[in-house]
This record gives C-alpha cells, sequence and structure tokens, in this order.
C-alpha cells in the first residue's frame, strides 16, 4: 500500500512537472500469466545443479554419499523402494492417517488401489477407465471377464483396448516408460519381449473388423515385438490386406521397414508413394536401420548418405537417434574387437572407417551446435554415449571436449539416464583425458570435477591415474591424496588397488611436501594401517569372511609408512607380527603364513634404527631379513649393528651366535 | 535398460573390449543351411513327421510349416545358446576382481618357491577352454560344418589349447624352479623377481581371458579428414519429391505413446536441484502453487467475494430490522462480529443474520421497545 502510494505520489510529481500538452497517459500493464512452476524453472536454470556437491538425489548425510556405481544403485533403489512402501502403506491402511486434518486436503497424500479387475463391476465405463490409466494386463482380465459373463463391449472400447494391448503387447507397460518411479525405470530389467500369440491382442483382432486401421496396428505391433514368426505374419497381413486394395497406416509401413532388408525396405518406401504418403522421423530411422544391415562399408556409407540427403531433400531434420543408428553401425562389428584386428589389412580397414566414423561426427557435432535438441525418440540419449565410444576409440579429445559442451548447453532437452549411461559417458571422456594429458594439474582439476558426483570410482580409472602418477616426472600429491581417498570410500584398499597405494605412498618424497601436506600425509598413513590392521583382526567366526589378512610384504611396508611419519612403536608393533608365529596360524591367525617383507622396505627400515642408535629395532629388522637372507648377507649387517649402536657384550654374543645359526 | 546398458559398455569398452562371443555371428544366425546344422538329426525328422501328418497332401503348406518350425527351433538354439554365451562371458568379466585378488595374494605370497595360488588357476583355465570350446563349436555350425564336425573339431582345437596351456603352465614351473636356484645365489634382486613373476602370472592370465588392459601410453588421436565422404550434402534417394503433395496418414495414438516414451526415456534420473524437485512437487500437486496464495484450493469459497463476508450490515434493512434503537444497535454488533470470522461462510453468516430477523419479528420489536422505555424512564428516575 506504501509502494502505491509512493509510486502516486511520484507519478503526480512528474506529471506536474510535464507541460499539460506533452503529458502523456500512462496505462499500467495487464500482468503477464504465469504458470505455476514458472518461477521455480526461471530459478532453477539461474541456478542450475550444483557442480561442487553429489548429485541432488544423494544430497544427506555425508557419511552415506555414494561413490561407486553399484553404491550409487543401490542408494538410489533403498530410497525410492522406501518411498514405494510409504505409499503402498498409505493406500493398504488409510484408515491409519484419517486424523490427518491437512488444510486443504491433497488427493496426492491419499493414495488408493487400483480397482480390481476381477472385483470391479464389469461394465465398459471400468474397463474405459483401466484402459485410460495404462493398466494393461487388469483391463485384458476385466475384458475377458466381461466376455465369459456375457457383458457386451461396444466395438469402440474393443478397438481402445485393441490399441493399448497391441502398442505394449499384451503386458504391463515397460520399466522403461514408468513415470514415476525413476529407478525402475532406469535399473528394472524388462525381459525381452517377442510377440505374445494367442493373448487378447490376437483375440480382439479376429473379433474386430479387418479395417485399414487395425490391420495396421496389428502390423505395428507385429513388428514392434518381432521375431520371425511374428514378422512373417506381418508380412502376410500387409500383403493380404493390399491384395484386398486396402491402405495401411505409415507406422505399418515404419515397422515393416525397420524389420527388412534395405532393399525389401526401398520397396516399402516405394509402396508409401504409390499411396501420397508423407513420411516422418520413425520411417527415416526404419530405412537408416534396415540400411545398417548392409554386409560392406561401402553400402551402409552410400545408404545413410542418401537417405540424409533425402531427409534433407524433404525438409525433415534428422532425430539424434538417427544420428546414433548411423555412428552405431558406421564400422564394421567384427572390427571393433581388438583381438579380431590381427592382420595388417583388417587395421588399416578398421583405420579407415574410424576415420570415416570421426569426419562424420565431426559434421554431426558442427551441424547440432547452437540448435535446440528436443527428445524425439527413446533412443535419442544413446546417441552422445555411442559417439563419445567412437572419440575414445579414436582417442581424439577436441571431439569428445566439444561433445560434452553440446550435451551440456542449455539448448540440449535430451538427457541420458544419471548413472548407468550418462556415468558411462563421462567416465569415457575422462579416460581419454587422462590417457592424452601429460599435466597432472589438469587431471587433478578433471578428475576432482566429474569424480565421484558423474564419474563413479572405478578399479580401472584409479589404476589408470595411479600409472599416470607413475610414468610422470612430476609429483602431485593433492591427486594422489584424492585417488587414495576415494579408493577408500569406494572399499578399494583390499585388492590389487591397495598395494598401488602403499606402493605410491611409499614412494612420496616427504621433503617435497609443505607443512600441511605433510600432516594429510600423516593422517592418510594412520588412517590406511588402522583400516588394514582392523580388517585383519575380523578373527570371530561370523566376521571372518569380511577379514584380509595382513601379508608380510604389507606389514613391512606400513611399518616403513608408519616410521616415516615417526610411528616407530606402531611399526614395530606390526613387525613384530612376522616374527609371532601364533600371529600367522590357528584360528586367530591375522598374518598370511606365506611370502616375505619387502627388502627394501627391511633395508630402510633398518637404516633408520642404525640412524636413531635403536639396538631393539635394528635386532629386529635384522631378525625379519635374516628369514630370507644367509649367512654371508646377514654378516655385514650384524657388524653395522655392533658399530652403531650402542651394544654390551651380551647382546654381541647373541647377535653373533644368531647369525652363525643361519644357513650358509 | 539394463541390458540396453551392458551391450552399449560392451560396445564402448574400446581397446579392452570384452568379447561377447556369440555377437559376432548373431547377424546371420537364420542362414538356411548353418540353422539345419544346428538341429538334432532327430529332431529334423520329427518335424517331417508333424508335417506329414498335419498336411499330408499340401506340399506347400507342408514345406512352410516345415520352415516354421525349423525356425523356432533355431530361435530357441540360439536364444539359449546366446544366453548360456553371455553369462559366461558376464563371469568372466567379473572375474576381473578375481585376477585382482590373485594378483594381490600372488604379489604377497612366496611367489620365488611357489606358483601363484595353483587352485585357482586351474580354475581359470578351465574356465577359458570352456568358453573356447563353445565358441570354437559355435563359429563351425556359423561357418557351415555340420553338429558332428562343429564337435569334433571343437574337441581337437580345444585339447590342442589345453595341451599348450599345460606346456605353457610347465615351462613357468620350470622357469620358477630355476629363479629359485638363482635366487638363492642373487637375494638381492628378490624384489625385481618379484615383479617379474607377477608380471608375468598377469600376463599367463590374460592370455586366457584375452582382455588386454590399456598401456599406459598415450594413443595418437585420429583426426578429421576432410577428404573423406561427407554425410551432409549427398545426392538424395530421390523417392519423395519436393513440392508435390502427401497425405499425413498416421495412427495418431501410436504416434503420441511414442512420443511419451520419448519424453519419458530421456529425462535422466529425476530432479538435479531443489528447484527441479519443486517443479516436480507442484506439478504431482503436492505442493502449494507459486506465488503464495493461502486462498489455494478453498473449494467453492474461492467465487466469494471479501465483500459478502465483510460488509453485512447492508443486509439489515432488507430483514426488516429497525434502523435505530437497541435492536440496531445489538444487530450492528453481530454483523461486526461475523464480518471478523474467517471460518464461517459468507451463506452461513447470512443465515444467521435471517436467524436473528426472524427472531426479532415486529412482537419482539414491540416488547423490546416497550422494555427499552421502560428502562430509560428508569434510568431518568433514578437521578
Amino acid at each position: 500500500m506504501i509502494g502505491r502510494m509512493g509510486l502516486g505520489r511520484v507519478i503526480t510529481r512528474s506529471l506536474s512537472s510535464v507541460e499539460p500538452a506533452l503529458s502523456q497517459k500512462l496505462t499500467i500493464q495487464p500482468a503477464i500469466e504465469r504458470s505455476p512452476t514458472d518461477l521455480l524453472n526461471a530459478l532453477s536454470e539461474t541456478v542450475g545443479p550444483d557442480t561442487t556437491a553429489p548429485h541432488f538425489a544423494y544430497i544427506d548425510d555425508p557419511i552415506t554419499i555414494p561413490s561407486t556405481q553399484s553404491t550409487k544403485k543401490t542408494y538410489f533403489m533403498a530410497k525410492e523402494f522406501g518411498k514405494r512402501a510409504a505409499r503402498e502403506l498409505a493406500t493398504e491402511w488409510p484408515t491409519l492417517f484419517a486424523f490427518d486434518r491437512d488444510q486443504p486436503q491433497l488427493p496426492v497424500f491419499r493414495p488408493r488401489h487400483l480397482a480390481d479387475p476381477l472385483q470391479v463391476e464389469p461394465t465398459e465405463n471400468n474397463l474405459l477407465k483401466m484402459i485410460s490409466s495404462r493398466e494393461v494386463k487388469d483391463s485384458c482380465i476385466l475384458y475377458e471377464r466381461m466376455r465369459s459373463e456375457n457383458v457386451d463391449v461396444s466395438e469402440k472400447v474393443q478397438l481402445e483396448l485393441f490399441r493399448l494391448v497391441t502398442y505394449y503387447n499384451s503386458s504391463n507397460v515397460p520399466f522403461a516408460e514408468w513415470e514415476e518411479f525413476v529407478g525402475m525405470r532406469n535399473f528394472g530389467e524388462d525381459s525381452t519381449s517377442s510377440w505374445k500369440s494367442g493373448a487378447v491382442a490376437d483375440l480382439l483382432f479376429e473379433t474386430l473388423p479387418k479395417t485399414d486401421e487395425t490391420v495396421s496396428i496389428m502390423i505395428a505391433g507385429l513388428c514392434k515385438f518381432s521375431d520371425h514368426s511374428s514378422l512373417e505374419r506381418a508380412r502376410e497381413l500387409y500383403k493380404e490386406h493390399r491384395a484386398a486394395k486396402g491402405k495401411v497406416y505409415r507406422e505399418a509401413f515404419n515397422g515393416l521397414i525397420g524389420a527388412s532388408s534395405y532393399s525389401v525396405g526401398k520397396k516399402l518406401v516405394a509402396e508409401m508413394i504409390s499411396l501420397r504418403m508423407t513420411p516422418d522421423i520413425f520411417t527415416f530411422n526404419a530405412l537408416l536401420s534396415s540400411a545398417a544391415k548392409a554386409g560392406k562399408f561401402e553400402d551402409r556409407v552410400k545408404a545413410f548418405t542418401e537417405i540424409i540427403g533425402e531427409m534433407k531433400e524433404i525438409g525433415v531434420e534428422p532425430a539424434l537417434s538417427s544420428f546414433h543408428l548411423i555412428i552405431k553401425n558406421i564400422i564394421d562389428f567384427k572390427l571393433l574387437d581388438n583381438e579380431k584386428r590381427e592382420s595388417d589389412e583388417q587395421k588399416k580397414t578398421y583405420n579407415h572407417q574410424l576415420t570415416v566414423a570421426i569426419s562424420w561426427l565431426n559434421e554431426i557435432q558442427n551441424s547440432l551446435t547452437g540448435k535446440t535438441l528436443k527428445p524425439i525418440t527413446s533412443t535419442c540419449n544413446l546417441f552422445f554415449v555411442e559417439a563419445m565410444g567412437i572419440h575414445y576409440r579414436a582417442a581424439n579429445e577436441n571431439l569428445a571436449e566439444n561433445l560434452v559442451s553440446i550435451y551440456e548447453s542449455k539448448a540440449n532437452e535430451v538427457k541420458m539416464p544419471a548413472f548407468t549411461i550418462e556415468s558411462m559417458f563421462y567416465n569415457r571422456q575422462l579416460q581419454l583425458a587422462v590417457e592424452q594429458s601429460a599435466s597432472l594439474n589438469r587431471i587433478y582439476d578433471l578428475y576432482t570435477t566429474m569424480v565421484p558426483r558423474l564419474v563413479g570410482v572405478n578399479n580401472y580409472l584409479s589404476s589408470l591415474v595411479f600409472r599416470k602418477l607413475a610414468a610422470s616426472s612430476d609429483r602431485h600429491w593433492p591427486l594422489l591424496r584424492r585417488v587414495i581417498i576415494d579408493g577408500i570410500a569406494a572399499g578399494q584398499m583390499n585388492g590389487v588397488i591397495g598395494e598401488e597405494m602403499r606402493k605410491q605412498l611409499c614412494n612420496v618424497q616427504l621433503h617435497t611436501l609443505g607443512t600441511s601436506e605433510r600432516e594429510q600425509f600423516t593422517s592418510l598413513v594412520q588412517k590406511l594401517v588402522a583400516v588394514w590392521v582392523e580388517f585383519s583382526q575380523f578373527t570371530e567366526e561370523r566376521m571372518r569372511r569380511l577379514q584380509r589378512k595382513l601379508s608380510p610384504s604389507q606389514i613391512s611396508e606400513c611399518a616403513l609408512l608408519l616410521t616415516r611419519i615417526g610411528e616407530q612403536q606402531k611399526a614395530y608393533e606390526l613387525l613384530d607380527l612376522l616374527l609371532d608365529e601364533t600371529a600367522s596360524s590357528g584360528d586367530e591367525a591375522t598374518v598370511y603364513p606365506r611370502g616375505h617383507a619387502r627388502p627394501w622396505a627391511m633395508a630402510e627400515l633398518f637404516e633408520d634404527a642404525l640412524r636413531k642408535r635403536d639396538t631393539y629395532a635394528a635386532a629386529t629388522c635384522l631378525q625379519i631379513m635374516s628369514l630370507t637372507a644367509n649367512r654371508a648377507k646377514l654378516e655385514p649387517l650384524a657388524n653395522r649393528i655392533f658399530e652403531k649402536c650402542n651394544v654390551n657384550q651380551e647382546q654381541v654374543r647373541i647377535i653373533q651366535g644368531f647369525i652363525r645359526l643361519r644357513p650358509q | 535398460m539394463l541390458r540396453s546398458l551392458c551391450s552399449i559398455a560392451v560396445r564402448l569398452g574400446g581397446a579392452r573390449q570384452p568379447r561377447l562371443l556369440s555377437s559376432a555371428a548373431s547377424g546371420d544366425g537364420n542362414d538356411g543351411k548353418g540353422a539345419k546344422d544346428a538341429i538334432d538329426e532327430d529332431l529334423l525328422n520329427a518335424i517331417e513327421g508333424v508335417a506329414n501328418n498335419i498336411h499330408p497332401q499340401n506340399g506347400s503348406e507342408k514345406k512352410s510349416l516345415k520352415n516354421t518350425l525349423i525356425n523356432r527351433l533355431v530361435a530357441n538354439e540360439k536364444a539359449s545358446f546366446d544366453a548360456a554365451a553371455a553369462s559366461a562371458s558376464s563371469e568372466m568379466l567379473d572375474d576381473q576382481a578375481l585376477i585382482g585378488l590373485l594378483a594381490d595374494v600372488a604379489g604377497d605370497a612366496k611367489v620365488e618357491k611357489k606358483l601363484p595360488p595353483k587352485s585357482a588357476q586351474l580354475r581359470q583355465e578351465k574356465r577359458g577352454l570352456v568358453l573356447l570350446r563353445k565358441e570354437i563349436f559355435y563359429q563351425a555350425v556359423q561357418s557351415g560344418f555340420t553338429t558332428e564336425e562343429a564337435r569334433v573339431k571343437s574337441e581337437t582345437i580345444v585339447n590342442e589349447a589345453q595341451i599348450k596351456l599345460q606346456e605353457q603352465r610347465k615351462a613357468l614351473l620350470n622357469d620358477v624352479r630355476e629363479k629359485v636356484e638363482q635366487e638363492e645365489v642373487e637375494e638381492t634382486e628378490r624384489s625385481e623377481k618379484d615383479q617379474k613373476l607377477f608380471t608375468m602370472a598377469l600376463e599367463f592370465m590374460e592370455k586366457i581371458y584375452k582382455d588386454d588392459l590399456i598401456s599406459s601410453a598415450v594413443r595418437k588421436p585420429v583426426k578429421v579428414d576432410n577428404d573423406a565422404i561427407k554425410l551432409f550434402n549427398q545426392k538424395p534417394l530421390g523417392i519423395w519429391k519436393k513440392g508435390e503433395k502427401y497425405e499425413d496418414f498416421s495412427l495418431g495414438f501410436w504416434k503420441q505413446w511414442d512420443e511419451r516414451a520419448a519424453r519419458i526415456s530421456n529425462g535422466s534420473f529425476g530432479p538435479t536441484n531443489s528447484f527441479e524437485e519443486q517443479i516436480e512437487w507442484t506439478t504431482k500437486g503436492k505442493q502449494w502453487e507459486y506465488p503464495i496464495d493461502n486462498e489455494f484450493k478453498m473449494g467453492d469459497e474461492s467465487n466469494v467475494s471479501f465483500i459478502d463476508h465483510v460488509f453485512l450490515e447492508r443486509h439489515l434493512p432488507s430483514l426488516g430490522i429497525p434502523k435505530s434503537g437497541p435492536i440496531a444497535h445489538f444487530m450492528h454488533l453481530v454483523c461486526v462480529g461475523l464480518s471478523k470470522n474467517p471460518y464461517m461462510t459468507a451463506a452461513k453468516k447470512r443465515e444467521h443474520l435471517k436467524w436473528f430477523a426472524d427472531y426479532f419479528n415486529t412482537e419482539k420489536q414491540k416488547l423490546v421497545h416497550k422494555l427499552h422505555e421502560q428502562e430509560q424512564i428508569a434510568a431518568q428516575n433514578a437521578l
């Protein structure tokens, strides 16, 4: 109100200062109509996803944030199943929530059971309701019940049901088309379905009159869920209907073309022309699928270019799925396998085909840049991952980056499923970048921005980075630390990667690290050793499956690392395990009975003990080394103990006696 | 979804692509000759018998029935083989973990004196050989051999491979022994040999797995070739003519449902920030719509103006309430009270007024008037 008065005052003032002749009439613009989500959309577009945090679905207690693909799946599905369980509870026992007096009452929080097809009144209305909510199996049951109870179903309703059952092959809507539960959509697996013969769709087809529409729907359904016999049947139907001067709809043609060879596909297209029928993107995709069946590379290239040319000619914009079909099938399938490219000839052919693929992708990406990309078919999102696969094969980092920028641009509305296909896409890009980049700083930047948000931590990636670190002449502590920390979170500590971690940590030159970095090194080593030791101590019956005994080499490396961070006592407690027979035998064993301490690690530990003039430590090292060394090797070491350490005569005698008893 | 994911993963495998054993041959799986060879002789005879029984006279029908049956059987055979081969290969892939484990143990164990865990290695070999046998059998059938020939062929090749493997193992064993002897002399180089043997064991396993690791070497990029055949701007098929009129003859629902599927499939994993989550809640009707309005979903009341709720005195004259006097005063208070009540509908408020109007009928008005006058007189007298 005050604002309005203020505005009024300003207006009066400005009007009074202007000459009456020049005064303009003020008109208040009508309010722009906004939908309830416009404001939120604007905010969301401005803010975008947080690239410094895990995916939004995982923002929760930090300890539960998953970092590998499998934990991401487990976490997401657990959340989703929880939601589904809650909904089921509210549906099953609505009385439990009867005292919720929310105002206004929102029906979405009062879920209801779907009508049971065996209980519900067998009326057309109920059947139509089930059809409109896409309850395919329930509609089939109700329809069969109505038939058995001699309830008439009008032709119109039968046609509606026929559409539904043919499109979904008399089965429920597949997981891939689940709108509500995204986890099931992306992780759920449908059994591969071929046409269910003798099901409600067939029954309805026999019942309904054979019109252009019913025959076309049937053909399209038979081709969508094709196996050998259903395809034969579709072709028969087509021939019969055409012979009876019937007309077939475009969708039926699309199905038939997609299932045929390219030459047959072209004949079918000619039939479409004779019926004066316009094609759509699905027709061209079907033609591309049929062209992809050509065995020879040259034939495929010719067919693909012809089809794309035709699309341009009549102004049909190729969808991303069209490009997906092209790049997926451009290279001979048998050449894709590294193992099968044995002869030079094959390698040359492969390189040629890869070059063509890359050149075409370059053209495609240029054509896509700056364009609004909308989902046209369900496979549109696969283009990106397929294209990234080709870039990876060709090791072409520039094009890969360009592809990522197209994918991430605001104009792109086609999204790959984040934790499955998209993760693969970014994983390939990251691997390519790590492989091609010589700068550890760049690798660090890329790694930290992408792992584990976009790419799950995986053994392959970790070992790639470790290899890169080992091969590089530079050292990069932040990168090493990050990969190790990710490895700990991803449970890599007990495999080969765990060994690699120790190796890399042993290679770290402490004097090159700054003060805070040294502190990080210390805490990291402490953490790692504590975890390894804890894993070795799962000796109880019920925990034994988790146990990972310490190996002698592991103990020696851990001891070395502990000594470097100044934890001598812990180091020698660990080393003592090697000399304690009870530690490696029996049910309570925590150490592998086989294997040896690493000689280089023991040598360094021994030198360190001498430097500190620690007789006990030096003697422990000597005893451990004696497990693998002979007398000749041990004698000089013993002499060095006598020189450096403050040993009394008794101790000298004991050590000499010990050495004498070693084998020659 | 997961299946398509796996297939993409396999195709994307690039340099370390794991091989699906049957995939190479899947394209020409329906080849007639090969197909017949994939089925047992007895089965073929049985099919012949069935076809004869059903269509004893009609030759062409008999033939088509036979063909259908054979094709079905071949498809079944192929499907079961594919399933078996796929599971075996996935098992092989899963064994990456096993490789890791083995390598770990091998690295730690006393490799100088013993081979890496023999039982595990034997198991790997065995698995590799079983797969090899299957592969060769399938390839042989695909390339036109009969089943019997294929079986014999696969057996011979696998046996040869087995012998080779054994030789390799023996060689490895001998190698190891030599090394042990050598090591006793040169113990200081132990760690180096450790490494060598470890690598050797890994390489040995890799030969069976055919799963090559990427070398850390940087590959040379394949660049765009400007002279290569272009995808765009090529000669069109020339079927549809520009400018000619064609009819859009489409099953509307099929297209709509395809579009629905496309929208859902390309929608990733739900919201990526809290605004998107709120958008989802709003569209599902779980959240109040923006801009926030406390009259959200009020029902019928949303069509009632606040005037009807607040300005109630305007109804009084039509209800026959006197304009002055104690009743007027009382009714004024009633109207003020009702106008401030947010829990009552306007109609209910009017009903209240009506009730009072009925109550204060002419008799009551007279009575009140009389009582009021008496009251006033009494008050004056009291002064």
